[in-house]
């Protein structure tokens, strides 16, 4: 089912990923690295909840979390594991995520970017015993809540969206 | 079984089978970079290309890095500015408040001087309310309880006549300020003793002398002060100093405006002239 009723270009997804990319790997000047917001998770997962057919697919997204993860130097693989699970989360329940009220999706997007957080950490620590960073958790948490700033974007681009 | 329920078991197993297919890929990777280090040449050769990469854009960071300064810096002199803007504002005010203060400082120092220089009977009176009407030039003033005030005492300022009282009850009288259209003062001018009535003509600022022959010595400048006749009040209080003189087409007096000396617009205190008054109370200046 398309979400959209005025179905998002593929361009305009494209570039918006662009963006969160260029956010992800460079960085955001005057944030540190483990509380600046994954820029691109973002746009992956917001794009994945409400872009219906046009969402971002899982290969891509899996290819975007390398190229992140080789960006960043971190554990490779990372990225694409966060990308995928987001994506699969928001595939799963996007449905139900559209029909819930602002405030649940507010808390439904900061629930997930937190457990997820704390899912990446527990696999870091498993094998490589590297303490999780709970600034971290809480950072990609409150990071979602951006949503009703993309949310009130949407609206005005997409007047046709019915945002509950 | 339907169709389309199929179909849609089918995509939904595909999905998870993708899912799957690249969790575990992911797990893999992370698995082979973190215990095998498999990918440190590949995140070597990346960390290369990134320098090299960073290297070739700094010109361009640094471009990118003073434009957002600039415009930064810009937004935040106009903060300061606007900031700066709002204390000017109040101090302005401060220092409006505290040149009042010493205004009023200099004229109630003038009034003491008033005072201290007489043996005269004279009293402080302070402006209550204050009529501003071109057809009532009047003020209410307060003096303190048992001084005699009474109606026809002159009410002066440091530098000159400001009115006569009206009428007086209790500790308050009501003075009409010479610029009343009804008001009128008998006058000397200093530089020639010409004699004559200045009457109000209804605004702070302005007063005439009237009934003036064109053929009287009377020049721009000239100043006039009380003329003290029938022994009432003093001679020498000054009145005011002609500001224009224009002769009368249709008649043979000449138009004389005059510009009160005393503030009548701004002073709030005041001497009242109660007792007998020698002549002596003001120095003209020149």
């Amino acid at each position: 089912m398309a979400v959209l009723p005025q179905k998002v270009s593929n361009k305009k997804i494209a570039w918006s990923i662009a963006v969160g990319l260029l956010f992800s790997t460079v960085g955001l000047s005057g944030i540190s690295r483990s509380i600046a917001p994954d820029v691109l998770a973002l746009v992956i997962f917001y794009w994945a909840l409400i872009g219906g057919d046009v969402r971002p697919k899982m290969s891509i997204v899996f290819l975007l979390g390398l190229i992140v993860d080789f960006a960043v130097g971190g554990a490779i693989g990372i990225h694409s594991l966060k990308y995928v699970l987001l994506l699969a989360v928001a595939v799963r329940l996007g449905n139900r995520f559209q029909m819930s009220i602002r405030l649940k999706k507010i808390a439904f997007i900061v629930v997930t970017f937190a457990v997820l957080e704390v899912i990446l950490g527990g696999v870091v620590l498993m094998l490589v015993k590297t303490p999780m960073d709970i600034k971290s958790v809480f950072a990609a948490a409150i990071w979602g809540l951006t949503w009703p700033i993309v949310e009130a974007v949407l609206a005005k681009n997409y007047s046709r969206i019915g945002f509950k | 079984m339907p169709i389309a329920t199929n179909a849609v078991k089918r995509g939904k197993m595909q999905f998870y089978a993708k899912l799957f297919v690249y969790l575990g890929l992911a797990c893999c990777l992370i698995f082979f970079d973190l215990k095998k280090q498999s990918f440190s040449s590949i995140k070597q050769e990346v960390s290369h290309f990134e320098y090299f990469v960073v290297d070739a854009l700094l010109p361009s960071k640094d471009w990118v890095e003073q434009f957002a300064s600039y415009f930064y810096s810009k937004g935040k002199l106009a903060q300061e500015n606007e900031m700066l803007r709002g204390d000017q504002l109040l101090k302005d005010g401060r220092l409006q408040t505290l040149a009042s203060v010493e205004r009023r400082v200099e004229e109630l120092q003038a009034l003491l001087g008033l005072y201290q220089r007489s043996a005269f009977s004279m009293h402080a009176v302070t402006v209550i309310t204050a009529s501003d009407s071109p057809y009532e030039q009047t003020l209410k003033v307060r003096f303190e309880d048992g001084a005699p005030v009474k109606a026809g005492d002159y009410i002066i300022g440091a530098r000159g006549l400001v009115g006569q009282v009206l009428h007086a009850e209790g500790v308050v009288a009501a003075v009409r300020l010479i610029s009343d259209q009804r008001a009128s003062v008998h006058v000397q001018i200093l530089r020639t003793g010409f004699r004559g009535v200045v009457f109000g003509r209804g605004g702070r600022g302005s007063l005439e002398l009237k009934f003036v022959p064109e053929e009287t010595d009377i020049e721009v400048g000239d100043v006039l002060v009380t003329s003290g006749l029938g022994g009432r009040h003093p001679y020498g209080i000054p009145v005011g100093a002609v500001v224009s003189i224009e002769g009368a087409d249709a008649s043979s007096f000449s138009t004389i405006l005059l510009k009160p000396l005393a503030n009548l617009n701004a002073n709030e205190d005041f001497l009242a002239l109660t007792g007998a008054l020698g002549n002596d109370l003001f120095v003209p200046d020149n």
